[in-house]
């Protein structure tokens, strides 16, 4: 076990310096230099001496390998730099934002666990019964529609319409509620359906024969036995959802005008800010490498079939 | 008997009526520009923000625009792209996933950290970055995206690939003296063609909703060009006084995603030989 964890963070180090280099390689692609965005970004043109002074200053010319690693430094002393366009430092930008991002991501992740086992069970245990057509076809709706019309969809029913909650965000529990259904719905209707079919799958199995045949209550059998070895592929999955709610659902937060770090990557495309969308990618990648090994290590205790195995 | 079998075979009729309809969709889609009743560009501000009905079944936007003849054009503009992308996608991670799980060794290991390294980047977050570093438009958006989408294909048909090595067949081919390219060709590829079919068909809505959202961010479609995202972009501030800008072309994602949708499980269904007994 301790050498397998051992081997992982090893790979998520190479998989986090392949991350950093491509994300300051697309910096690097960029139609304009960091010295021209410092000038630009406060809305006046440089002169051309001027140009060549800041990138001498800020060591534009060395080869690219050189920057990299200057640069890489520097995040590993946690800086990333300031804002082009507010001149804080980006980590200050980020860790303002982040607590917006935190508990909507925080709130639809409890509100998704909440209705998704018991739905999922609902349906595989009613297989082909009325409800399990009802939510069959729910969840299928869920999935198909795109989260920016569903939240179009909320904002004008739920705020426009009978006025329940405000359509701007101003940060509080109320105008919260919104953008977290927006989240959680498509989340839920997904996930009733993986429950459904990991369950399904599970009760064919021969040791589910085997109990019912030895006379094993019908719940003891699904709580005790299906359920915990159908979780092991949705751990996985719920571990994508964690990373992909970290990264602030960047459209969702635009339409709430919710402030986290999704609205705030969209501010810095607007505004060519590149060392924030930078740090954005990073940020990102971590979240999603340790997520990862996070799930990993969780199925190979839950699975004994992994671990003796020893697949990853 | 046997024919009269497979002509009720339900699965098959559900992917008929389905391929139909998608074909439909797409034939719409086609031909968008010549079916709609009005130019989805020419601006007349006298029938501005005007309610569904009468000449104007969806209604009309802010400069006038009919929205019907905007979602039929539009469909053009998202079904070529969206097909273009999967196409693509599908193909350059196949061909990557086979290669890495044929040859195996150090080949597999480093295409296999390669994928990983992009996987870590979830989603659409990779292409909003690059879209907004280099600027948006549908030329880097469509790039950016690629780039980290044909990661899942290259996972899937590597792991498929390396789960038959070793197979009786294979080996039985390998003593016949079938060697490299033509392995690939005639017996790697027709045993994985199935699964990466499954997955290009179910990935068509995702790719729509992709890029649709990318288009509402504002940093795929450019303005005035009818594209639904956008569309539904534009619609947000006129919600209150003209909400059928924003039901529309909702609704136009919405059925076209479950009709792909629909028809990727159906795929599924026929094609998947775990599901087939």
């Amino acid at each position: 076990m301790t050498r397998y964890i051992l081997k992982r963070i090893l790979q998520l180090i190479v998989v986090l310096l392949g991350v950093t280099f491509l994300t300051f390689l697309v910096t690097m692609a960029a139609p304009s230099d960091a010295a021209e965005m410092r000038y630009l970004s406060k809305g006046f043109t440089p002169s051309e001496e001027l140009l060549e002074q800041t990138r001498e200053e800020l060591g534009l010319h060395d080869p690219v390998l050189v920057q990299y690693g200057r640069w890489l430094g520097r995040l590993a002393q946690g800086d990333l730099g300031n804002s082009y366009n507010t001149d804080n430092s980006v980590l200050l930008e980020i860790t303002r934002k982040l607590p917006g991002t935190l508990m909507l991501a925080g709130s639809s992740l409890l509100l998704m666990l909440l209705f998704e086992f018991p739905l999922g069970l609902i349906t595989a245990v009613y297989q082909n019964k009325p409800v399990d057509y009802f939510l069959r076809i729910i969840s299928f709706v869920g999935i198909s529609m795109p989260n920016f019309w569903l939240a179009l969809l909320l904002m004008f029913f739920l705020a426009v319409r009978i006025r329940w909650f405000p359509v701007i965000g101003r940060g509080d529990l109320n105008s919260m509620i919104l953008p977290m259904l927006t989240l959680a719905i498509p989340m839920i209707c997904d996930y009733i359906r993986q429950i459904r079919t990991a369950i399904l799958e599970e009760l064919e199995q021969a040791y589910v024969t085997g109990a019912r045949a030895r006379g094993v209550a019908e719940s003891r059998i699904l709580f005790c036995h299906v359920l915990p070895n159908a979780l092991v592929p949705i751990v996985t999955l719920i571990g994508l959802s964690i990373g992909h709610l970290l990264g602030g659902a960047a459209i969702v937060e635009t339409i709430f005008s919710w402030q986290g770090i999704g609205n705030m990557v969209v501010e810095a495309i607007r505004n060519r800010d590149y060392p924030v969308i930078q740090a954005y990618v990073i940020w990102m990648a971590v979240i999603y490498v340790m997520v990862n090994l996070t799930v990993d290590i969780a199925c190979h205790i839950m699975d004994p079939k992994l671990r003796r195995k020893g697949v990853h | 008997m046997r024919k009269r079998v497979s002509k009720q075979n339900p699965k098959r009729t559900r992917f008929i009526i389905l391929l139909f309809l998608a074909v439909l969709l797409i034939g719409i889609a086609c031909t968008g520009r010549f079916l709609a009743p009005f130019d989805p560009l020419e601006a007349d501000f006298t029938v501005s923000l005007q309610k569904p009905g009468g000449l104007h079944i969806c209604g009309t936007d802010k400069l006038g625009r009919d929205i019907f003849s905007r979602i039929l054009c539009g469909a053009g503009t998202s079904f070529s792209l969206t097909f273009l992308m999967v196409t693509v996608t599908s193909l350059t991670g196949t061909v990557i996933g086979m290669t890495a799980g044929y040859l195996g060794g150090r080949t597999d290991t480093m295409i296999m950290r390669f994928t990983d390294i992009l996987l870590a980047f979830p989603s659409s977050v990779f292409a909003i970055a690059v879209a907004g570093i280099l600027g948006a438009g549908i030329f880097h958006t469509v790039m950016a995206l690629s780039f980290v989408w044909w990661t899942k294909y290259a996972r899937m048909s590597r792991g498929l690939v390396s789960a038959m090595r070793g197979k009786d067949f294979l080996c039985a081919a390998r003593f016949s003296g079938v060697r490299g390219i033509s392995m690939i060709r005639k017996y790697i590829l027709p045993n994985i063609m199935p699964q990466m079919m499954i997955m290009a068909t179910l990935d068509i809505g995702s790719m729509m909703m992709a890029l649709a959202g990318l288009s509402f961010l504002g940093l795929a479609a450019q303005p005035p060009a009818p594209e639904w995202g956008y569309m539904l972009f534009e619609s947000k501030q006129y919600m209150q006084t003209a909400p059928w800008m924003m039901i529309y072309p909702g609704l136009a994602i919405l059925i076209t995603v479950m009709i792909f949708n629909l028809l990727g499980d159906s795929v599924r269904d026929l094609l998947d030989p775990r599901r087939n007994n």
